[in-house]
């Protein structure tokens, strides 16, 4: 009998120990993958912080192309702010589908910017210009791999969320689902000309 | 290819290997104990198995405190690296105060395949969730190769080859920075570390069972008669203890050096999952196979993942590449990298067995060519036809020693032949091969006196070649240039006779230059269609220009064949004023580069240099090195004045006493070098 209870004991103790490593190993997962999202905001704020200063260089060579330079200002604007308000937060799916729409939007934005650049000799013969674009790729580039490293976490943590046994752990103490990024959204390049900032 | 699977699979697998390493570990200690009790009972065992892993653990200890000395950056700066410093983080935020002028200065700071390095690193450090290296370029390596050292996070280095920045193309050189920061995310280093030291206290019990059996201590009881005062009480011991000793000393031994090598094995083995984790991983990072096409570029670059650094060798296990070749299967068990065709396989293997193919349709079409080669020369292919010398005695003719009068005579040459004023520029040419000229008696002693030119004969098919006439001649200079190369070449890629590249490479690499002096010696090279010798000079060029250097004892004997073909004409740089100081520091510079001299101690060296030929450069290094070439250099020293000449052939001379000796490579170099000086041109 006294043999029965001290296995019944370890074997509790084993399954506690176990239980508490398999929460460790969500908790490091979960908080890697928020490492992440916070350094996409990073570049992300980089992004946001570059463009005022390239649309105000643009102004002098591009005073009849005002169209374009008004949509990306808005379009930087819109996302700024959706990237400030309160619910920015990976585990917020409205909010995951909102930011994902308005980077997307930005992207686009900046790609008519680019296109536009590329028939202005001028534009690009300015140091300060070509200075500023090549760090917005670069920063561009950036995001693309942050965005990857977060996703790659997200499914790293979604998996050990949603694998046995851990799925036990995870449900006991609310690990909630987290969402992948997808700026480059097919169905969102479709949508995207149709939209009009200047109305 | 799933690169998450990719990663698992590795994973496990040295996780394995970890735990077998462990084992192996944990068992010799027991054998020990094992053997402890045969001996001495139970508390023979205890005792055993406690000073064993004592020894072990203090030797772990030892070799902890060895290998962590300095950390990465210690490293870096041993192999000579320079580190590239971002200097923009924040500039492009703030424009307002930024000026143009200033963003141009920050681009001139560092060059575009810097920048492009650093770009890689910040991009991968994101992608990879780490902390950004410090990164390090080793500015005189042209392989494509990459390590990251340092045990700590704040302590990593990354250090890439000048040759991999140049050569790698963006989304190659994304393959290779991420597969070096895997070694980072996955604490590679550490690994290492841990093995290296759990082997170094094997290593120390190895070290003192060897030190036992070997020392005078067991001699002199062994045989019976003391050294020391100390030693006297322990000399009345009896005969059945020494036996004892010996037979423990030996079991010791033996145990030990089957556990170090087990463990070493072992070590190998992770080290080579390792590998493949970090390629898996790489695709991970960048999402694209750039790692696999850097090692298909690996694959086919003629200097692979070479480095030249003497301290490479000691940290070959960092490397991207293997720095070093395999010889056998066996070196493949003790070899840190899997094999570049095993992680292209692992990659991709579709594309693996197309390289395979290709290979195949490449070696049927080298045979052919030998074929076709063999069939033109005959007689080169058939001893019995060849044409020998009166006094033939059954061994290859030798016609080298003939015109070799040897060292005895080069001090005599200084005094008839020297090469002052009065000399004529001719003759000098026509001399050189003969006698390797000392110029200054009282440095005779450094010169390197070897007795391999006077007893060498070449290979029968070369010694014929060179009596040939100038078709063999000129063969024999290209398959020796090809040689000189010292990387792996099919000299079929570069039209050189493949008989005649084997024979030569399979002698003793030094005699390569002696060779292209001696079939330059023909006199009727001038026969040759002008059309023909540039198309010849070009090839040449080609094969000089393999590793991406240009020597100054290549640009020499590219300069004296040439001048053979009357083809050497003194070409100026578009400059108003040639410097002559700045020609003579590139020189002096290669030289000291050849000469295998550090870049720290090359700056130091060619000062005095430049101040013992009373010169004073007026222009800095980097700027001047991209403005002019060496031969342009060689160009504007001879077009100075006889007096000048002598003072710079002296110097030249001087500065190859800068490692105590002058090799007979620098002999070559120097007696070049002063033929190029006073040669009269066309």
């Amino acid at each position: 009998m006294v043999i029965f209870l001290v296995l019944v004991l370890v074997f509790m103790v084993g399954l506690f120990v176990f239980g508490v490593m398999l929460f460790n190993g969500l908790v490091r997962k979960r908080n890697g993958a928020k490492n992440a999202f916070a350094q996409i905001d990073v570049q992300l704020k980089r992004r946001h912080d570059l463009i005022p200063n390239l649309v105000a260089t643009a102004e002098k060579y591009l005073s009849h192309e005002k169209d374009t330079l008004q949509l990306v200002t808005e379009a930087r604007n819109t996302a700024a702010k959706v990237q400030q308000s309160n619910h920015h937060t990976p585990d917020n799916d409205a909010h995951m589908n909102l930011l994902q729409k308005v980077e997307g939007l930005l992207s686009q934005a900046m790609g008519r910017f680019y296109a536009v650049a590329e028939n202005h000799p001028e534009l690009k013969a300015d140091g300060v210009m070509m200075e500023l674009m090549d760090e917005l790729k670069n920063t561009e580039n950036r995001i693309g791999f942050a965005r990857q490293a977060y996703n790659d976490a997200v499914m790293f943590y979604n998996n050990a969320r949603e694998q046995f046994p851990s799925n036990i752990i995870a449900g006991m103490f609310s690990f909630f689902h987290m969402n992948m990024l997808q700026f480059e959204n097919a169905d969102q390049l479709k949508d995207a000309p149709k939209v009009s900032f200047s109305a | 290819m799933d690169f998450f699977d990719h990663q698992h699979r590795a994973r496990r697998v040295s996780a394995v290997l970890l735990l077998l390493f462990f084992l192996v570990t944990t068992f010799f200690i027991a054998v020990f104990t094992y053997i402890g009790g045969m001996f001495g009972g139970a508390a023979g065992a205890a005792a055993t198995g406690i000073a064993v892993l004592l020894i072990v653990l203090i030797g772990s200890f030892l070799e902890w405190r060895r290998l962590t000395k300095g950390g990465g950056h210690a490293i870096a700066k041993r192999v000579g690296a320079k580190r590239l410093f971002i200097y923009k983080s924040t500039d492009a935020l703030n424009t307002g105060v930024n000026t143009t002028a200033d963003a141009s200065d920050t681009s001139n700071s560092l060059s575009r395949h810097e920048q492009k390095l650093l770009h890689a690193v910040e991009n991968m450090s994101i992608a990879s969730g780490m902390r950004m290296p410090a990164t390090f370029v080793m500015p005189h390596e042209q392989g494509i190769n990459a390590f990251v050292a340092g045990f700590k996070e704040h302590d990593m280095v990354l250090v890439t080859t000048q040759g991999a920045i140049e050569q790698l193309n963006e989304e190659e050189l994304y393959g290779l920075i991420g597969h070096e920061f895997s070694h980072i995310a996955h604490g590679d280093t550490r690994i290492n570390l841990r093995l290296l030291i759990m082997i170094g206290g094997l290593q120390l019990l190895y070290e003192i069972a060897s030190s036992l059996l070997y020392s005078d201590d067991l001699d002199s009881r062994h045989t019976g008669w003391s050294k020391g005062s100390t030693l006297s009480s322990r000399s009345t011991t009896s005969s059945d203890e020494i036996v004892g000793v010996f037979l423990f000393g030996w079991v010791i031994l033996i145990v030990s050096s089957i556990g170090v090598f087990c463990a070493r094995l072992i070590k190998y083995a992770v080290s080579r999952q390792r590998e493949f984790l970090a390629d898996a991983a790489s695709v991970q990072y960048t999402r694209s196979f750039g790692v696999l096409n850097t090692l298909v570029k690996l694959r086919n670059s003629t200097l692979r993942g070479s480095i030249k650094h003497p301290s490479a060798e000691s940290i070959s296990h960092f490397f991207f590449a293997k720095a070093m070749s395999p010889t056998s299967w066996f070196s493949g068990l003790l070899s840190t990298h899997p094999p570049i065709d095993k992680r292209i396989e692992k990659l991709n293997p579709a594309l693996y067995r197309r390289i395979q193919v290709q290979d195949r349709i490449r070696t049927k079409a080298e045979i052919r060519r030998v074929e076709q080669e063999t069939s033109l020369l005959p007689e080169l292919q058939d001893a019995s036809r060849y044409r020998q010398p009166s006094n033939y005695d059954g061994k290859p003719v030798d016609f080298i020693t003939s015109n070799f009068t040897g060292a005895a005579l080069a001090t005599e040459y200084v005094d008839t032949h020297a090469l002052s004023e009065q000399a004529t520029a001719n003759d000098i040419a026509n001399q050189t091969t003969e006698t390797l000229p000392i110029r200054k008696r009282e440095l005779a002693q450094h010169y390197k006196h070897d007795q391999r030119h006077t007893t060498y004969i070449p290979p029968f098919i070369v010694a014929q070649a060179i009596e040939e006439g100038t078709r063999g001649c000129l063969s024999v200079i290209a398959a020796a240039l090809a040689c000189h190369q010292q990387t792996r070449i099919v000299p079929e890629d570069y039209e050189v006779s493949r008989l005649l590249f084997d024979a030569i490479k399979a002698d003793a690499r030094q005699h390569d230059i002696w060779l292209i002096r001696k079939a330059l010696e023909n006199k009727d090279f001038v026969n040759i269609p002008p059309k023909a010798i540039s198309l010849y000079l070009q090839r040449l060029y080609r094969i000089i220009t393999i590793d991406n250097h240009v020597s100054i004892l290549e640009q020499l004997l590219l300069d004296q064949i040439s001048y053979k073909f009357g083809f050497l004409t003194n070409v100026l740089p578009h400059k108003e004023k040639p410097d002559i100081a700045d020609a003579f520091s590139q020189v002096v510079d290669a030289v000291l580069i050849a000469d295998g001299q550090h870049p720290q101690d090359i700056v130091q060296i060619k000062q005095r240099m430049l101040r013992l030929a009373g010169l004073q450069s007026t222009q800095d290094d980097a700027a001047f090195h991209k403005a002019v070439n060496l031969g342009q250099s060689l160009s504007i020293l001879a077009t100075q004045g006889d007096a000048m000449k002598k003072t710079l052939t002296d110097t030249l001379e001087t500065t190859m006493l800068a490692n105590g000796e002058i090799s007979l490579d620098e002999q070559h170099i120097l007696s070049l070098f002063s033929w190029r000086l006073h040669v009269a041109l066309l």
